[in-house]
């Protein structure tokens, strides 16, 4: 006894071929044998087209058209957003940096590299959006970040840096006495020790001594920086050095590097008013602490987070 | 669908163009919705939509040519069915086999005219005749459109095994219209 589905009973068999023609799309019957015709008529039945229906084939077109679009929005997005979610660290990151230079009085900090790595290099990202160079990590690379045009020299053309002999001049010191210190073994050349050897130069000074006449003073800051400090609203400020105007005939653009924040925001201290040395309470109160060590200086709880 | 025109009307609808979407609907539709139809009649529209909304999601993904195409649709037109009887048997409070869910639109060979036999019928007559890995051939092959190779592949079989189905589908049906005394 044989069942339908053994091909060793009475019905016929089908060849490949046959099998093929009979399911083949194109095939017509009247070519076929008949048993082969009978099964592609079966076939042919099967794919007889339902009547169209304009306005659910309309809608569910426009659907499927925009979702497509959507999904083509969404994924690079999605990307973006995973993208954005190291930005976010980055970002943090960053707002932390900005927090701790601009709490220790200068960008000295940044300017020599001795901030934790991955603080170092958000900050050199961030301020080379202000054309200001800094090495994006610590001691020894000189993988540097710059704005676009910029952007594969150490040093740019017009990078300006701080002002070594105006607000920045505590902090620089402060920085080249690290960056001097046997473990660092690189010579300054960044822009701001560059901007500190001049000033030094200028005194008819080595940068030590230069700087052994500015650290040691009082709050760590400049004498020669005539900043009030008081710190009270509406103070006017009598910076010399460091001003916006200042620095903007300089070719710097955007925030002062060099002016600490106040504000307790995290933000520039850019408006007039506010700004104040590094030993100055700040705007939440507390007291900065002098800048004696960039590398270990923390946000007041304005890092934006 | 030409070669050209379908790879046009495929580029189109990556980027969310209506006409390429159309177009590629208007040749997939019928297909897909027979196939659901004559798989899980009570479920198909339903179906349907999950299945181009998948569609939708990957389509920009997807490359390469016409029939490649319909397969991969017909591949998530399995897995939605496949889904959808899974969620179906743990809902129901009566277990009832699968084949005989298949079986409610079976019409009496003896009833079959190949010539008036529409669409639905003639698919509930391959799925009511056949077992189930026999009519899911059959239906991809017919229906879909599909190569022996592409339903292996979705199937999981080898091409082989595929032309043994085939060939036993074949004959079972051939032997139960020739039963229902249909002549061409």
């Amino acid at each position: 006894m044989t069942s339908p589905d053994d091909p060793r009973g009475d019905m016929p068999r089908f060849s490949a071929h046959d099998a093929e023609r009979v399911f083949a799309e194109r095939t017509v019957a009247d070519d076929l044998s008949d048993d082969d015709a009978r099964l592609a008529r079966l076939f042919a039945s099967m794919r007889i087209p339902d009547a169209a229906q304009p306005e659910s084939d309309a809608r569910m077109i426009a659907s499927i058209a925009s979702e497509i679009r959507s999904s083509a929005e969404v994924r690079p997005g999605l990307a973006e957003g995973s993208r954005r979610g190291r930005h976010r660290v980055s970002a943090k990151a960053a707002a932390f940096a900005f927090a701790a230079v601009l709490a220790s009085g200068t960008a000295a900090a940044a300017a020599t590299g001795s901030l934790p790595d991955s603080v170092q290099g958000a900050v050199a990202t961030a301020l080379a959006k202000v054309n200001i160079t800094v090495p994006s990590h610590r001691h020894g690379n000189s993988h540097s970040h710059t704005s676009g045009r910029d952007a594969g020299s150490s040093v740019p053309a017009n990078a300006v840096g701080p002002d070594a002999t105006g607000n920045a001049e505590a902090g620089l010191c402060t920085a080249w006495e690290h960056q001097s210190a046997p473990a660092n073994g690189q010579p300054a050349k960044s822009v701001a020790f560059s901007n500190l050897q001049h000033a030094a130069a200028a005194a008819g000074k080595t940068v030590a001594d230069y700087c052994d006449g500015v650290a040691h003073e009082p709050g760590g800051g400049s004498n020669k920086s005539s900043t009030t400090t008081t710190g009270a609203p509406g103070a006017t400020p009598t910076t010399t050095g460091g001003t916006k105007a200042a620095k903007r005939q300089n070719g710097v653009h955007g925030p002062p590097v060099s002016t600490p924040n106040n504000n307790g925001n995290g933000k520039s201290a850019s408006a007039p008013g506010h700004t104040t040395t590094s030993t100055t309470p700040n705007g939440n109160g507390k007291s900065h602490k002098p800048a004696t060590n960039p590398g270990s200086t923390h946000a007041h709880g304005n890092s934006g987070t | 669908m030409e070669h050209n025109g379908f790879d046009a009307a495929l580029a189109a609808a990556q980027q969310g163009d209506d006409d390429g979407v159309a177009v590629l609907f208007r040749d997939l539709h019928p297909r897909l919705s027979r196939f659901l139809e004559a798989r899980e009649p009570r479920a198909a529209e339903d179906l349907e939509g999950e299945v181009w909304l998948a569609v939708a999601k990957g389509i920009t993904r997807f490359s390469g040519g016409e029939e490649a195409f319909r397969a991969w649709v017909f591949s998530i037109a399995r897995r939605r069915l496949a889904d959808y009887r899974r969620t179906a048997a743990r809902r129901a409070t009566v277990p009832r086999p699968t084949d005989e869910l298949e079986i409610h639109d079976h019409r009496a060979p003896e009833l079959l005219v190949l010539e008036d036999l529409s669409a639905a019928a003639a698919a509930a007559f391959v799925t009511a005749t056949l077992p189930r890995d026999q009519a899911e051939v059959v239906l991809l092959r017919v229906i879909g459109g599909l190569s022996v190779e592409h339903v292996a592949e979705m199937l999981g079989k080898r091409p082989g095994t595929i032309r043994v189905l085939q060939h036993r589908a074949l004959r079972r049906l051939h032997a139960e219209l020739l039963k229902a005394g249909v002549t061409r």
